[in-house]
């Protein structure tokens, strides 16, 4: 039953962790716009094209 | 034979405009211009032009006017200032509102746009603000180029003199988010700390532990009572100190007495107290206040006139041109307006085809056609090429300013509707406090200790916090029913305001009347397809709206030779087509050829009939119509026999008689009404006891908006200007207007049950306190039971009224 201490006190630590970095998201304006980010890993960017004819041209 | 001219138009490939002889080759494409030729190849050369045909083929097909010298004010660095949000060394950051941003492809367009300028370091979307936050570097790319690439793409930027700074809310909603994250914390973890209480038995750990639980606990919900519910506590003393009592007074009452009695009990070592329910009862009022707290970020219910301006207007000093912040216009300058611009400053016209649109600034349907010398006043939209006028007052001075810091439209009294929560909870706390009171005289007969208790123990349960949250989530609820269906409310309170209106002032023109699709039907004979080719032929030389609105509505028409094109501003159009003498015009003009009379203003026959006349004979008029919108014919119906009706118009009472048909003879029909006047009738009737829903779309409306109990915004497009209001209806939807109303008052009956639930709650609570039964495991389940049962009812409860009004 005494380890009931160290438990409670450890998994409060462990918690608090996690409250600090909920704080730290919000603060750094992770919140902010929640909507964007969720379309964004959708997207897929363009690749630079190479200009082939012109080099062929040469 | 008439000669066929087949058209063979090409198109830029870059921004769809017509190419006419400035022509641009560009390997197998054809542009219009360099600019669009450099952009398209950028665009290709990064692997972008997928997207940006995507793009393209939602937005506008035709991009504006990049002339060389649009942007130059923003080389001002007064100018550029002002949009720069934050400044490091070289690095700048600016935020852009783009209203154009409508899809996932712009997204990826515009947080690429480091590949197509190399000064841009870092761009990022936030799509439902429709805003762009660029960070470039200044030594390598200035705000005009950044400004100028955007246009090149379709993303012209709204540069408004207004600045909307949304900066309070951002605070406000993240120190919500702060304050439920550390109540939730709490919450959890004083839950878990409580459980040995609720299942005590033999086996349970013992006094030692017990003891531990709940200092642990007390600690935990320092916190909470000092940071998450600090709002509660500052909202209740202010009211308290007006002698008031508001719904946060009961709850502010409910939770100190709750971490009082917990807190004493712990530490005289009686128990663990009550530190659940008290975490969880400002968890969950949190939750109500976030779940009410739905914004539109991309709408402005604020905005003032000045949003609707231009930042700049194009200025002409001797033989060069440049671009003039609209605050630095001085009498006497030369400024240029055209297409579609708006005159910003009060001025003199000294050349050019003057047709002025004034239908949102005054109301009047009818675009007025000015002569040079006469004075046109700030607000007005050009329909038509390129005008200079002379600056006569300073913007700041001009009549459309002076009229909004008018005394009277400055001071506009909204009448302040108390909400029905804090109406209830003044009985409701008097209520409780006279029980618990009561409650504890007769148990004092016994010991003081249990009075004690048992008081406590009635200003525990008897929490108003089902009452507190029936309120949010039921508003909040209907709040997200009226926006899917595009009615875009202010805030949950406009929604209780909506509830109890009894009569309802339309604005025409813009509301009633649709503002975009005039109608153009022919009055006379039946054209022939050879007159009609005369007419079409006649009016393609001309730039004027009503030329271009015949010309498009006789598009199947072919084209013929035209030669003596003669164009008289305020009188019409001449010329021989095809051998023949083709003349549209006003009256004079067209069939009395009496041309003198044709410059005078006060010409009877000057009607909006665009008569026409071929080799002398009259063929007939094009008259044009501002069409109703559809469904209003039958909302009108609908709303007759319950609401007192009221038009306010600011046009001619022309329109009178289908007015009257429509709205039957009860209703208060007024013509050529001023912002002042509109404004007047509405406090009139609020003076009758009335409340009032004012309906309507512009700036001539804006003071009847502010001052009625409601204000409804009507929008085509809503990412365009909208008047101070307290809500922003989709012009397409206006035809519900009543299904709307109806949802808000079904919202709020909704409300009202709610609270009997609670009460029934709270009858229950209080009777288990009075008998000194309230243990913390009783008050742990009934406090929770009451609030979900409570949230659930107004959420579904609304759901199901939207469903029944068909929304």
């Amino acid at each position: 039953m005494s380890a009931l201490y160290l438990l409670i006190s450890m998994s409060l630590a462990v918690a608090l962790g996690f409250l600090a970095a909920f704080i730290w998201a919000v603060k750094s304006h992770q919140f902010d716009d929640t909507y964007t980010p969720s379309v964004r890993i959708l997207l897929d960017e363009g690749k630079p094209v190479k200009r082939q004819e012109e080099e062929l041209q040469c | 034979m008439p000669q066929l001219h087949i058209s063979n138009v090409v198109t830029c490939c870059h921004c769809g405009a017509s190419i006419d002889s400035s022509r641009v080759e560009g390997g197998d494409e054809q542009f219009c211009c360099q600019g669009c030729r450099t952009v398209h190849r950028l665009l290709v050369d990064q692997g972008l032009d997928r997207h940006y045909s995507r793009v393209r083929s939602k937005a506008n097909a035709k991009l504006p006017d990049l002339d060389r010298n649009r942007y130059s004010f923003l080389d001002d660095a007064a100018v550029r200032d002002r949009f720069v949000e934050y400044s490091d060394g070289s690095l700048v950051r600016v935020t852009l509102s783009l209203p154009t941003i409508h899809c996932s492809s712009c997204i990826v367009l515009l947080e690429n746009l480091y590949r197509l300028d190399g000064g841009i370091s870092s761009s990022t979307v936030n799509f439902l603000r429709r805003e762009l936050t660029l960070l470039f570097d200044e030594n390598q790319t200035a705000l005009r180029s950044v400004v100028e690439l955007l246009v090149a793409l379709g993303y012209e930027p709204s540069l408004s003199l207004e600045e909307v700074s949304d900066k309070d809310s951002d605070n406000r909603r993240r120190s919500l988010y702060l304050r439920i994250g550390v109540a939730g914390f709490c919450f959890g973890n004083v839950m878990l700390l409580s459980f040995p209480e609720y299942l005590s038995s033999d086996s349970s750990p013992g006094v030692g532990f017990q003891r531990l639980f709940g200092l642990t606990s007390l600690v935990l919900s320092l916190p909470v009572l000092l940071y998450g519910a600090v709002d509660f506590f500052r909202s209740a003393w202010s009211a308290v100190r007006r002698r008031m009592i508001n719904m946060d007074v009961p709850i502010a009452l409910g939770i100190a007495i709750l971490f009082a009695r917990s807190g004493w009990e712990v530490a005289a070592e009686q128990g663990t107290g009550y530190f659940d329910s008290f975490t969880g009862l400002v968890f969950f009022l949190l939750l109500g206040r976030l779940f009410q707290m739905k914004t539109y970020d991309r709408l402005s219910f604020d905005r003032t006139y000045r949003s609707y301006f231009p930042a700049a207007v194009l200025v002409r000093n001797g033989e060069s041109e440049s671009t003039v912040p609209i605050e630095k216009l001085q009498p006497g300058d030369r400024m240029i307006v055209r297409n579609r611009e708006l005159v910003p400053a009060d001025s003199v016209l000294i050349e050019g085809h003057a047709i002025l649109d004034y239908s949102f600034v005054s109301g009047e349907a009818e675009p007025r056609e000015k002569a040079s010398g006469d004075r046109i006043y700030a607000g007005a939209r050009q329909l038509g090429s390129a005008l200079e006028l002379e600056v006569i007052r300073p913007v700041s001075q001009s009549r459309l300013t002076s009229l909004w810091s008018n005394e009277v439209m400055g001071k506009t009294q909204k009448p302040q509707i108390m909400a029905l929560a804090d109406r209830v909870s003044k009985y409701f706390t008097i209520v409780v406090l006279a029980v618990a009171v009561v409650a504890g005289i007769y148990w004092a007969r016994e010991s003081v200790a249990t009075a004690i208790s048992v008081t406590t123990a009635v200003l525990i349960v008897a929490c108003p916090c089902a009452l507190a949250l029936s309120t949010p989530f039921a508003l909040g609820s209907a709040t997200r029913w009226f926006g899917r269906n595009r009615f875009f409310v202010r805030g949950g309170r406009m929604i209780e305001a909506l509830a109890t209106v009894d009569t309802v002032v339309f604005d025409k023109t813009g509301t009633i009347t649709s503002n975009n699709s005039a109608n153009l039907f022919f009055d006379g004979p039946q054209l022939g397809s050879y007159d009609k080719s005369l007419i079409r032929s006649l009016v393609r030389q001309s730039v004027h709206p009503l030329s271009r609105l015949i010309y498009y509505q006789l598009s199947d028409s072919d084209l013929l030779d035209v030669t003596e094109f003669v164009e008289k501003t305020s009188a019409g159009l001449s010329a021989i087509v095809d051998g023949h003498r083709v003349r549209i015009g006003t009256h004079s003009w067209a069939i009395s050829l009496n041309e003198k009379s044709a410059m005078c203003a006060d010409d009877p026959n000057r009607s909006s009939g665009v008569h026409i006349s071929i080799d002398g004979k009259t063929a007939g008029q094009y008259r044009i119509k501002h069409p109703r919108r559809p469904g209003i014919g039958n909302l009108i119906a609908r709303m007759r026999s319950k609401y007192r009706l009221s038009v306010l118009s600011g046009d001619s009472d022309r329109d009178r008689k289908w007015l009257r048909e429509l709205f039957g003879d009860d209703a208060d029909i007024r013509f050529g009404q001023s912002p002042q006047d509109k404004l007047e009738h509405v406090q009139k009737l609020q003076s009758k006891e009335c409340r009032v829903v004012m309906v309507g779309d512009g700036l001539n409306d804006s003071g009847g908006l502010k001052q009625a109990d409601v204000g409804i915004a009507v929008s085509e497009d809503t990412s365009a200007f909208s008047p101070a209001c307290d809500g922003i209806i989709d012009a397409a939807q206006l035809h519900r207007l009543d299904s709307y109303i109806g949802l808000a008052k079904r919202t709020l009956r909704i409300i009202k049950i709610s609270f009997g639930i609670s009460f029934l709650y709270n009858i229950v609570g209080i009777g288990f306190a009075v008998q000194g039964l309230l243990t913390p495991l009783v008050a742990a389940v009934l406090m929770p039971l009451s609030s979900i049962s409570v949230v659930l009812f107004a959420s579904v409860g609304t759901s199901w009224s939207a469903r029944r009004e068909g929304l």
